[in-house]
């Protein structure tokens, strides 16, 4: 919570000392999000893909791996979820969308896996080969998009189209936010219940507490290399999926723009619990939300929500937040 | 000798200098036991800063300087926030990474009200250095001779880094802080202020690494650093930490990616996927270590708290 706070805190200073119109910057950042339904069912369609990418790094934290390649993971998704639409778009708009979904989440699943293997095979480590796995295939993706998969009669640098039935359904136009919302709530409650109420989850959590205790206690902790980065993997490449299916239609270059890297946050923020990434994305998408009102309303840029959100990332696992400006303030 | 060896040398020895600076700092925190993450976000600091301080004042000698100056500052802040708030240090260094982006955004726009790359027309150039005598030998004078004033200090930094870990005091405590930091504080060593001093180490690395990428394009260009960061990370553990071992670390990277830029501009390959070989390179170098080194020891690399 002061992590929050104080995020809070920079974001007003930082707006004071860069705007020339602070009153006008601090309203729009602050209130801006809350003007119109357009602005915040937009801002609440953002904090999908974040629900995903938060999902993933909390499975992983809390089975003791690390997932730093949810920004490929999210892009593979999406790439696989279009280069399915392309090349089956006669199926029923349904099974197309669910196809399209599984793919997305197949190959999310299947890179985390990569990394758990490596890591439970060689000792190779995960926190390495998931961010350089990662890097490696958005550059390849981007080639995909650039080249073989190029919408070429498109003024826009992009992908080739997935067809219309396949999208999900609008629910609150004009913004854009869609049906992937329920997907994404669903899915947030299926974690909660594999990590908390099934056997799975619990040998998940012990490993990822104290591996060693995992071992004296009876279990083979070498699947618990994979399995989480595997489940990580998948629900971040969903995610990429529902971008597509629910937003985008195609694919394009920037498309992940830091969403894998937000899930690190946003899982940080809901203190790795499947429940809390919800509220915790809720806030992430907001001082992004409010950055861009602010950008369009005043003279900031966007990019104040990047430090403000690196300030978080600084202070959220500060075990003496608290106690530290309590000292200095009682100074 | 064929006739396309010795370009490809002294590129890969000009393409090897990020590399070569950030793991040089890098193998420091490395020894003294932490992770350390943010290679890659003070570099592209410093590669910003190094830019707007060369404009500012004209010369490239304060150009570097001021991205020393700042990079220095930033590895502070991180230092002091994941040692005097105890913050997990892994997570401060994403944060050191991000903020570094973001500023380079914020302040390319208050400073110069545009975003994306940033030039100057008529900014002093990095200036090739010729050794007298050494220039004039065949082969190793194009290997050592001709590259600029940055390119000798990796060389300089790496021999000093060799000498301060192994033979000095404070290189001895920093090798007793990475081996067991409770053992090292029982003999009175101030653990936490050796690893601050490491981390500071591998921001001013990461400085010149940062500076000599931007200095030598002439330009900031967003995302200069490309992932070097990480891969110099990689570099200090495949090294064993070894300054022998992180010189040929950045050779073999250094060659990687002289290879990749190469089949650019000769190959059919699409130029998209050769940007993906560094990386995927890495991948496979990291498997290979990790497989000749899982028989011998069991340390992981990643020290969790």
């Amino acid at each position: 919570m002061t992590a929050v706070m104080a995020s809070l805190t920079v974001a007003v200073i930082l707006i004071l000392i860069l705007s020339k119109e602070p009153g006008r910057s601090l309203y729009y950042y602050f209130v801006g999000p809350f003007t119109s339904k357009f602005i915040f069912f937009n801002m609440i369609e953002s904090c999908i893909p974040v629900i995903f990418s938060g999902l993933g790094v909390a499975v992983a934290f809390k089975s003791g791996v690390t997932n730093l390649g949810g920004e490929g993971q999210i892009f593979a998704g999406a790439m696989v979820a279009v280069i399915l639409g392309v090349w089956f778009p006669e199926l029923p708009g349904f099974l197309g969308m669910v196809i399209l979904l599984a793919g997305g989440l197949t190959v999310g699943a299947l890179i985390g896996s990569v990394s758990g293997f490596l890591r439970m095979k060689w000792n190779v480590s995960d926190l390495l080969s998931t961010y350089l796995i990662s890097m490696g295939l958005v550059q390849v993706i981007n080639y995909l998009i650039l080249g073989p998969f190029r919408d070429a009669s498109k003024i826009r640098i992009q992908s080739l189209s997935i067809p219309k039935s396949y999208m999900l359904s609008r629910i609150a136009t004009p913004s854009y936010l869609h049906a992937g919302l329920f997907i994404a709530l669903a899915v947030a409650v299926l974690i909660h219940v594999l990590m908390k109420h099934t056997h799975t989850g619990y040998h998940l959590r012990v490993t990822g507490s104290n591996r060693q205790f995992a071992r004296y206690g009876g279990i083979n902790i070498r699947p618990f290399y994979v399995l989480p980065l595997a489940i990580s993997g998948a629900l971040i490449g969903l995610g990429g999926a529902v971008q597509i299916v629910g937003r985008f239609q195609s694919g394009f270059t920037d498309l992940t723009a830091g969403l894998g890297w937000a899930g690190i946050g946003v899982a940080l923020i809901a203190r790795r619990n499947p429940l809390g990434v919800v509220p915790a994305a809720l806030f992430y998408v907001f001082l992004q939300s409010g950055a861009k009102v602010a950008m369009m309303n005043s003279d900031v840029t966007y990019e104040i929500a990047a430090i403000v959100t690196s300030v978080i990332f600084y202070l959220i696992t500060a075990e003496v937040t608290f106690a530290f400006f309590r000292r200095r303030l009682l100074k | 000798m064929s006739g396309t060896g010795i370009p490809a040398i002294t590129s890969t020895v000009v393409i090897m200098t990020p590399f070569l600076l950030a793991a040089t700092g890098g193998a420091f925190s490395a020894i003294s036991g932490l992770l350390n993450i943010a290679l890659e976000g003070l570099m592209l600091n410093a590669a910003f800063f190094a830019i707007v301080f060369t404009n500012l004042t004209g010369s490239l000698f304060l150009g570097v300087l001021g991205a020393i100056a700042t990079t220095l500052m930033l590895t502070a802040l991180f230092a002091t926030v994941s040692f005097k708030l105890k913050a997990n240090i892994f997570i401060c260094g994403l944060a050191t990474n991000f903020l570094a982006i973001a500023l380079s955004i914020v302040l390319a726009n208050a400073f110069y009200g545009k975003t994306g790359s940033i030039q100057f027309p008529g900014m002093p150039r990095l200036q090739a250095l010729e050794i007298p005598f050494i220039e004039n030998i065949p082969i190793l004078g194009d290997i050592l001779s001709g590259h600029n004033a940055i390119v000798y200090i990796s060389w300089v930094l790496l021999v000093v880094a060799a000498i301060v870990i192994n033979r000095t005091p404070f290189g001895m405590r920093l090798r007793a802080v990475g081996v067991n930091q409770k053992a090292a504080q029982g003999i009175g060593i101030n653990t936490k202020r050796v690893q601050f001093a490491a981390l500071l180490i591998s921001g001013f690395t990461c400085a010149l690494g940062g500076a000599v990428l931007s200095l030598s394009l002439s330009a900031f260009v967003p995302n200069v650093t490309a992932g070097r960061g990480w891969i110099a990370l990689v570099i200090v553990y495949l090294g064993r930490m070894k300054p022998l071992g992180i010189l040929i670390g950045s050779v073999v990277f250094g060659f990687v990616e002289f290879i990749s830029n190469n089949l650019q501009t000769t190959s059919n390959i699409p130029s998209g996927l050769l940007l993906s070989l560094p990386f995927f390179a890495t991948v496979i170098a990291l498997v290979l270590y990790s497989i000749a080194e899982q028989t011998m020891s069991k340390k992981g690399i990643l020290r969790k708290k």
